[in-house]
């Protein structure tokens, strides 16, 4: 199962990385981007994601701290019919062992999780005169180990989500 | 004013490396991120300071590598001006690609990422380690150390983790760098003689020409001889336990910067 966890007032991280797009990067076509500590979680369990996740968010701050801190088990695109969202989804390329938190998550909670994942998924809204993903493969992500934001291309490797 | 120490938005150890310029005898300024080229071209020598600009969002340096400066140290760095990047300074100069140059800039050649103990995330390090340097004559700001100096420095980094996308290259680059070693010079360790997880326990690298420098320990914060501390098992230590330590062991790194500008303008 996939938790987004999202800033429910306001991204640091991403008003940054916006505010370095624009003013530094000169790239205005991007419009908007919001951040994502995305969760995947392989756990042995009959209640749907939004109840398993729910009960453990309910039971710690193991995974977002609720009082500033929200999460979704789906993403979805900007309703803002001037642009197209696209997502990326951005991740270690060296192995992190989880065991620790796995652990406690489930002696805290009684819960069965077999693995645990952490990564970072940006929600990136394009103008709609760009083809999103072309956009952010171009000017936002690194390729062939050139500069990008999003992603640093020596340590980190991303991919898309959804369509 | 001969050295600009630059000031991002949230550097937080601009006025101790001012202060270790001034004690060598070089005139040096703390100047802004957003001063005019005009401003910049003035100076003689650029150090990126420690600290956490732009609160290391997205991760750290990022931000600071996008800046309109950066491109202006890019310049200066191929001109040959002597650039030194510590902690923080160090990240930016990784995050613009302007370190390492074994392929003359081409492409980005290596990140810092979260410091690593095995395969578990390790968080912030605070700590005193000790540093051989590699070359040291291959570099302006070295030169006037050994390669068989073991040397006593502090580390306060969340990410500073070298990777680096081929490491046969760097292994046989002569150009200088600074390798993670235990109290007798031994490099062949892992953690915790290596903090971060670096590959080749790497600490620092000049690029190829020598005249810049990225680090991730404090070269500012080993300056004075009260810096070092008394409970190491290192002959400095010993000495300032016996009350005749004179000088920190990187107040040589600012005085070859110092000669250098003296030779060079």
């Amino acid at each position: 199962m996939n938790c987004f966890v999202y800033q429910k007032h306001i991204d640091l991280h991403a008003v940054s990385a916006l505010e370095a797009i624009h003013g530094f990067m000169n790239l205005g076509h991007c419009k908007g981007l919001t951040r994502f500590v995305h969760w995947i979680i392989d756990a042995d369990t009959e209640l749907s994601s939004a109840d398993f996740l729910s009960l453990i968010t309910a039971k710690s701050y193991y995974l977002l701290n609720p009082n500033k801190e929200d999460f979704v088990t789906e993403l979805l695109p900007s309703t803002d019919k001037e642009v197209n969202s696209v997502f990326i989804d951005v991740f270690s390329k060296q192995p992190f062992d989880n065991t620790t938190l796995l652990h406690k998550i489930n002696q805290h909670c009684g819960v069965a999780i077999k693995t645990i994942q952490k990564r970072i998924t940006w929600q990136c809204d394009v103008d709609s005169s760009q083809d999103p993903k072309e956009f952010v493969s171009s000017h936002l992500l690194p390729s062939d180990r050139q500069v990008g934001i999003l992603a640093n291309p020596i340590y980190e490797s991303f991919c898309f989500l959804g369509n | 004013m001969t050295v600009a120490v630059i000031q991002f938005p949230g550097s937080n150890c601009e006025y101790e490396t001012l202060s270790a310029l001034h004690e060598v005898g070089l005139e040096a300024d703390v100047v802004a991120w957003n001063s005019a080229i005009s401003v910049l071209d003035s100076y003689k020598g650029f150090i990126l300071p420690g600290g956490f600009s732009f609160q290391d969002r997205v991760r750290a340096g990022v931000v600071s590598s996008k800046l309109p400066i950066l491109n202006v140290i890019k310049d200066k760095a191929s001109q040959g001006v002597p650039i030194l990047g510590i902690c923080n300074g160090c990240q930016i100069l990784a995050e613009s690609g302007i370190l390492p140059d074994y392929d003359h800039g081409a492409s980005m050649e290596m990140g810092l990422a979260p410091n690593m103990n095995q395969e578990s995330y390790h968080g912030f390090v605070c700590d005193w380690v000790y540093v051989k340097i590699k070359y040291p004559q291959a570099s302006l700001f070295t030169r006037y150390f050994d390669d068989s100096d073991v040397l006593p420095i502090q580390i306060n980094h969340g990410e500073g983790n070298f990777k680096f996308y081929n490491k046969e290259v760097v292994q046989s680059s002569q150009a200088t760098q600074f390798v993670y070693c235990d109290e007798e010079g031994d490099a062949s360790l892992s953690y915790p003689v290596n903090p971060n997880g670096s590959d080749l326990n790497m600490a620092g690298l000049c690029n190829q020409a020598g005249n810049v420098l990225a680090m991730m320990p404090h070269p500012e914060r080993g300056m004075f001889w009260y810096h070092i501390p008394r409970y190491l098992h290192h002959h400095l230590s010993q000495k300032r336990r016996d009350d005749n330590l004179l000088a920190g062991p990187w107040q040589k790194l600012f005085e070859s910067l110092r000669d250098y500008i003296k030779e060079t303008y």
